[in-house]
């Protein structure tokens, strides 16, 4: 299959220099406009707006300096004029192959490739641009090889055959697709309602802070005018507007990034596309996936919903761009389809483990007292702020934090499964993530002086690309000797478990 | 598990070993010249204070009282806290991996198993070289605990270790160390940057 060094080297698309050029344009023709046509700009601003064309320059050139070229093992990419540099990447330490296409791009066949290893925080290589064809090539090369594995841990023993079969095929078998309908729920999820709250609260502090102006003051003498009980109707009014227009601004952003949301599986790669506007195509290889996580915000838990999140090892970048496969692995599921769908991304990464283990008996007890202080310290403070109020704002607050405590800790759990851990967690937000020992990097047991009080540890699991998931194991309101324990068992376990299933004798 | 034979595995013996004892003195050294400089801040304010008078007398010398209060309180710290915190620390090598213990007020014990280490660095500064002192730094494909510290190892040791957690060997069962790295990672290797040939 393999074995022919090809080491022909091949370019970028052609097109990819208008290409690269137009987009950089579009981007910059408003800034240029206001600086050039406003006349206003300033010496300083029209030598930075020559830098940011130069930056354009420089980019299209990437065409003509950038070369990459297939050995048996890894794909070599050349780049530079001056500094010339050559990034060798085997191709068993390819984490996932992302394609980004904006309109343009899918309208002439072409897609800015990212290669993404689990060396830190960016893309391994970007080429932007190349043609389907040439991306095609570049999978069926790179993830299309026999299995490897010197690669990442984990083989799932159910399919532990050879990935050859399928995988340099292109039918792909549909997992999940999301329609509008579920777009539309997704953005009006609490997740966002949170930084809805946030939105308020930050406004109405930015008022509270205002300096009096003329301006100011004529609003608030007009919205006086209307009396008392109107203003009030007014302001009820105003903040419903507001919420309204976060709520579709939020549907909106969900439907442009998500639009014809797609999860296939092609031989042992799953593979992703979604977005209206700039679409996105993920390929992640199965075995990769070092943390599985689903979870349920309040609203999907009423309508029996979940999501379901992923890691692999690398490409922790802090741009959306960089993680839309993890980020929105399965943004929308259908409770029910949990399993099926599990079965499909890792089966033996077990979320529902048969029986989940409670944390310390103590839990509850320990996390009321939290809450207690925490609302105390917090109506003290807005007593202070705001002298008779405040009080009130605890008596809300109080309930609330005890009510939190009480679910958070009934939910607390964690399960020893078969080869692995899983853990449970979240009030508002419940979550479950479950990770295998060949994924385990390191176990950490810890201790703060209140653990020690009320006999407790807690017991951290680190996993490579730790993160996107935004649930990590982290097992907290430990019996110390369960700990202890549990520890001793984790870590025997990440030790005894090294090898990737097919290769392991026996 | 074998008795392993190599010198390097040595070092795996599984037993809880403490720091090296000097690391206690550089420990307060390097905080003692830390106290030092801030004590020399503290001091020159009020030198200037007494020389130009300022504020009123009475709030000078309990200004004064104060900076020499603290000074003397951080000394004191600089020089007990090391030898409390070098009682707490300890770390264990097996043959399947490493051990470390840390922590007076926040404890904690970190495992990492052999397989999963992706390089390791052995750092000297000026004053650990003096004391033949170096720090061990064990890199993993985690992402909270991708580089655990090991302070405090004798130079000797330090290397001992680091061969042994690095080295490809018999102890793992079919030879192929590569295969039991962590999940797709080698940073020594991936990032291969190097001069290309003209193509």
């Amino acid at each position: 299959m393999i074995g022919i060094d090809d080491d022909r080297p091949h370019r970028l698309h052609p097109l990819s220099v208008p290409v690269c050029v137009g987009v950089q344009a579009a981007k910059l023709i408003g800034p240029f406009l206001l600086v050039v046509w406003l006349a206003k700009g300033s010496a300083w601003e029209r030598w930075a707006l020559l830098f940011v064309v130069l930056d354009t320059l420089y980019e299209a050139l990437a065409y003509f300096t950038t070369r990459y070229r297939f050995t048996a093992t890894e794909i070599v990419v050349r780049r530079g004029l001056i500094f010339r540099s050559e990034r060798h990447i085997p191709f068993a330490r390819v984490q996932n192959i992302d394609l980004v296409q904006n309109p343009i791009e899918r309208r002439l066949k072409l897609a800015e490739v990212r290669l993404e290893t689990a060396s830190g925080e960016a893309p391994e290589a970007i080429l932007r641009d190349l043609s389907l064809d040439a991306v095609a090539e570049m999978r069926r090369r790179v993830l299309g090889m026999p299995l490897d594995a010197t690669a990442a841990g984990g083989e799932p023993p159910a399919g532990a055959g050879p990935r050859g079969a399928g995988a340099g095929g292109h039918e792909g078998r549909t997992l999940v697709r999301l329609r509008t309908r579920e777009l539309v729920a997704l953005g009006l999820a609490p997740r966002r309602g949170m930084a809805i709250v946030g939105v308020l609260t930050g406004a109405a502090w930015e008022l509270d802070l205002l300096d009096r102006s003329a301006v100011t003051d004529r609003i608030e003498s007009w919205w006086l005018s209307f009396g008392a009980p109107h203003a009030l109707l007014l302001t009820a009014l105003v903040a419903a507007a507001a919420i309204v227009a976060f709520l579709l601004v939020s549907v909106a952003w969900t439907i442009v990034h998500l639009h014809g949301f797609r999860l296939e599986r092609r031989g042992e790669d799953l593979h992703l596309e979604c977005g209206l506007v700039t679409r996105r195509t993920a390929t992640i290889p199965r075995r990769r996936i070092q943390l599985v996580s689903v979870r349920a915000t309040l609203l999907q838990r009423w309508l029996r919903c979940v999501s379901i999140r992923v890691e692999t090892a690398g490409g922790i970048g802090d741009k959306e761009a960089d993680t839309t496969s993890r980020r929105w692995f399965v943004p929308w599921l259908p409770a029910a389809r949990v399993c099926e769908i599990l079965a499909e991304v890792r089966p033996d990464f077990d979320v529902e483990p048969p029986a989940w283990m409670r944390t310390a008996p103590q839990t509850r007890r320990r996390m009321m007292r939290k809450a207690i202080l925490v609302s105390l310290l917090l109506t003290l403070g807005a007593a202070a702020i705001v002298p008779p109020w405040g009080l009130a704002a605890g008596a809300v607050f109080l309930p609330l934090a005890l009510w939190h405590a009480t679910v958070a800790a009934r939910i607390l759990a964690y399960a020893r499964t078969a080869g692995g851990v899983a853990f449970r967690s979240g009030a508002w937000t419940r979550a479950v993530s479950a990770t295998r020992g060949e994924n385990v990097q390191a176990v950490l047991l810890s201790e703060s002086p209140f653990d020690r009080r009320w006999a407790m540890a807690s017991l951290r699991v680190d996993t490579a690309g730790a993160g996107p998931a935004g649930h990590r194991i982290d097992i907290p309101y430990l019996e110390r000797d369960v700990a202890a324990r549990l520890y001793d068992d984790l870590a025997a376990e990440a030790g005894r478990s090294p090898l990737p299933g097919g290769k392991r004798p026996g | 598990m074998d008795a392993p034979t190599s010198p390097a595995a040595a070092v795996a013996d599984g037993v809880r070993r403490n720091l090296d004892s000097r690391h206690v003195t550089t420990e307060r050294i390097a905080s003692g010249i830390l106290v030092a400089i801030l004590g020399v801040g503290l001091l020159a304010g009020l030198a200037v204070a007494w020389i130009a008078g300022w504020p009123a007398l009475a709030e000078r010398l309990a200004a004064s009282g104060g900076a020499l209060a603290v000074i003397a309180g951080l000394g004191w710290l600089a020089y007990s806290y090391p030898a409390i915190d070098h009682r707490r620390r300890s770390y264990t090598v097996r043959p399947a991996g490493i051990e470390i213990r840390k922590g007076v007020l926040w404890r904690s014990v970190v495992n990492v198993a052999r397989s999963r280490v992706q390089h390791t660095d052995v750092v000297q500064g000026p004053l650990l070289r003096r004391f033949d002192l170096a720090t061990l730094v064990i890199h993993t494909a985690g992402t909270e605990n991708a580089s655990i510290e090991l302070p405090g190892l004798a130079y000797e040791t330090a290397l001992a270790m680091r061969d042994f957690l690095v080295r490809e060997d018999e102890t793992s069962s079919d030879g192929e160390d590569e295969d039991e790295r962590a999940p797709g990672a080698h940073p020594q290797r991936t990032p291969g940057i190097a001069p290309g040939p003209e193509p």
